[in-house]
């Protein structure tokens, strides 16, 4: 039996909208990030106290984490997004997950490269291949540039959104290895400092309050990012209907 | 200020970690911009060459 959606989701899938909604929360989002960003990396580059093991290498952790963390709700997201327009065809969950992917990948990307900076004063060596956290999110990476290169490969945009969203929903699989990969397995990466479930954070309130700040910084700017590219993606789908003619010689006036 | 920057000897992959970041950011926040901008032109100079043919065409004399 087919499930039904609530009538309110379907307003969701309508491009004008979306476009509308993303036009009127995209300046708050990039904003609120940008403050938040800026606050943040002043508190975590000047205002934390150094780590008593790590000593001054340890302020990679405004950064890293997020990063991470923003390129696995991208993934997550996407596969959502494909599966929702793949079961019951909303072109613009489709839209959705293609906006997504190309923040996810770069993220992803900044994730493993500040790793390997941070691996290298800490563990002695910028890369472990035999590391399961590190593999799985290499995978991660591959995941996305694959969802690209997948949806780069077809000239028939139907068929590019249930093709790429097939392996975006396989390869969802791969999030919840990563997150627990530390756990599950005796890795060089250490294991969550903050996310622990039940647990409170093993970081202290000095350290804590600006790691906070960088991932709602973090989490508002890839939420603004997927707004702008989602809007680029609706007008390149809908071109030639009325009301995106309508939007443009509005604006041209 | 030297001390900022040396940060126990730790600088070079503090700062190469942070100023990698700033650039996938910047990057991300201008493809994303320019992306968008150039959807917006690309339409209007489309809905432009097709209301063309609409107007009055002026001839020379």
């Amino acid at each position: 039996m087919p499930i039904k959606l609530p009538r309110w989701f379907h307003r969701f899938g309508s491009p004008p909208y979306v476009y509308g909604l993303a036009n009127g929360i995209a300046p708050w989002l990039g904003w609120s990030a940008l403050a938040l960003l800026l606050v943040g990396s002043y508190w975590g580059l000047f205002v934390a106290p150094s780590d008593y093991l790590q000593g001054e290498v340890y302020r990679i952790i405004y950064i890293h984490p997020q990063s991470a963390y923003v390129g696995m709700m991208a993934y997550t997201l996407m596969a959502i997004a494909g599966g929702i327009g793949f079961i019951w065809r909303i072109k613009l969950a489709h839209a959705v997950a293609a906006s997504v992917a190309p923040v996810g990948a770069w993220f992803t990307f900044c994730a493993l490269v500040t790793g390997a900076i941070w691996g290298r004063p800490t563990w002695g060596t910028y890369w472990e291949w035999g590391d399961p956290r590190l593999m799985f999110e290499l995978l991660l990476l591959f995941l996305f540039l694959g969802y690209l290169a997948l949806r780069a490969a077809y000239d028939d945009r139907d068929k590019a959104d249930r093709v790429s969203a097939v392996l975006a929903m396989v390869g969802l699989v791969n999030i919840p290895i990563i997150h627990w990969s530390v756990d599950w397995w005796n890795t060089l990466h250490q294991t969550a400092t903050v996310s622990n479930v039940g647990e409170a954070p093993s970081m202290d309130t000095s350290m804590l309050i600006p790691f906070l700040i960088m991932l709602a910084g973090f989490t508002l700017l890839f939420y603004w990012l997927l707004l702008r590219r989602l809007q680029a993606e609706i007008i390149d789908r809908e071109r030639g209907t009325r009301w995106l003619q309508g939007l443009v010689s509005q604006a041209a006036r | 200020m030297s001390e900022l920057f040396y940060l126990d000897g730790n600088g070079p992959y503090v700062w190469a970690a942070w100023g990698i970041t700033l650039v996938v950011v910047i990057l991300n926040v201008w493809s994303a911009r320019n992306r968008h901008r150039k959807m917006l032109r690309s339409v209007t100079e489309e809905q432009v060459s097709t209301d063309a043919p609409r107007r009055p065409k002026v001839t020379q004399l």
